[in-house]
């Protein structure tokens, strides 16, 4: 094999390769990223799913109506109700979902500012926060999230995709979606909120 | 030429010192363990697969193409080469999907009929290229 057929074959190898793959997390490449296990179009509200309800175990629990998110500061407890976070003033952030097996997706989502919640329930400023989901199980159930995210005002409990409530897939009845995180520390099907 | 060699192999092994006490810093033991067995694994593929596998072809490229101009087996060579590649791919795709899977976002296309559809178009594009290559050096050589 000549240097110039051997220059040849790897550089348009790895060129297809990447042209039928990239459209995973390139915007305007997904129709050509056949050979990509995700499309970022396809999903429940056309973003794709990391882990599904059923697998997190929280198919009754995230439909309850019993559901509460709990803001934990110091002794003190909030519960609120969807109804009580959906009649906060709500804000809408356009950020991706990062995930870490390789596929990006960007949505509207619509929300309760982090930082705006946790004034309400009393909070002081430049908290860090440990999050926790509904989940049963899985390295990602209990995460935290440092002061500089909790301060950024796209940081969100999101509770809607572009209007619409957000799927159960996508973690109802409420998530977090902040910028700049991988996808498994954007928590759904959030449960508790502690300042630390 | 000599200087630049030696400044890229200055850099290369830097970077992968670099690389070396990153890792050390960043992962657990079970981590770089797991990482050992994937680099040694990803070598063994390559020695024990891709190499004897991609001389086997070769030779036999090289005694049935024997009538061909040697731009034209470079052709077919090419398209071996960027088929084998993107085979690699996605046969993991064509075996999870046969298996199933629970989550519906995931593995979204027909992988194995997108790979049957990438060998008919790499089959179309060498064999215009072999054409191109061979009418070239007839011209050439008349």
């Amino acid at each position: 094999m000549s240097r110039r057929t051997l220059l040849a074959a790897t550089g348009l190898g790895a060129a297809t390769a990447a042209l039928l793959t990239a459209g995973q997390t390139v915007p305007g490449l997904a129709p050509l990223a056949l050979l990509a296990p995700r499309d970022p179009r396809v999903g429940p509200q056309g973003i794709p799913v990391n882990r599904t309800a059923a697998q997190a175990g929280v198919l009754s629990t995230a439909r309850d109506r019993a559901w509460r998110l709990t803001v934990l500061v110091g002794s003190a407890q909030r519960e609120f109700s969807r109804q009580e976070l959906l009649a906060l003033p709500q804000s809408r952030s356009e950020l991706p979902i990062a995930c870490v097996e390789g596929w990006s997706a960007t949505a509207t989502w619509d929300g309760v500012p982090v930082r705006d919640l946790l004034a309400a329930a009393g909070a002081p400023d430049g908290s860090a926060l440990r999050l926790t989901s509904l989940e049963r199980s899985g390295a990602y159930r209990v995460t935290e999230m440092p002061a500089s995210y909790v301060a950024d005002p796209l940081t969100l409990v999101a509770l809607g995709i572009a209007g619409q409530p957000l799927d159960l897939e996508h973690g109802y009845p409420a998530r977090v979606i902040a910028p700049g995180r991988p996808g498994v520390l954007q928590t759904k099907w959030l449960s508790e909120i502690e300042v630390l | 030429m000599r200087s630049s060699r030696a400044a890229l192999l200055v850099a290369g092994i830097g970077l992968v010192g670099v690389g070396a006490v990153e890792a050390w810093r960043a992962l657990g033991i079970a981590q770089l363990v797991g990482m050992a067995v994937w680099l040694a694994g990803a070598i063994a593929l390559h020695d024990a697969l891709l190499a004897p596998g991609g001389a086997v072809l070769s030779r036999a490229l090289e005694r049935r193409g024997a009538a061909l101009a040697p731009a034209s087996r470079g052709v077919i060579r090419v398209g071996v080469v960027v088929g084998v590649v993107l085979t690699l791919i996605t046969v993991p795709a064509v075996v999870a999907q046969w298996r199933g899977t629970f989550n519906p976002t995931v593995l979204t296309r027909p992988y194995a009929a997108v790979l049957a559809g990438v060998w008919l178009g790499l089959a179309v594009l060498t064999a215009l290229g072999v054409l191109v290559a061979q009418r070239r050096s007839t011209v050439r050589s008349s």
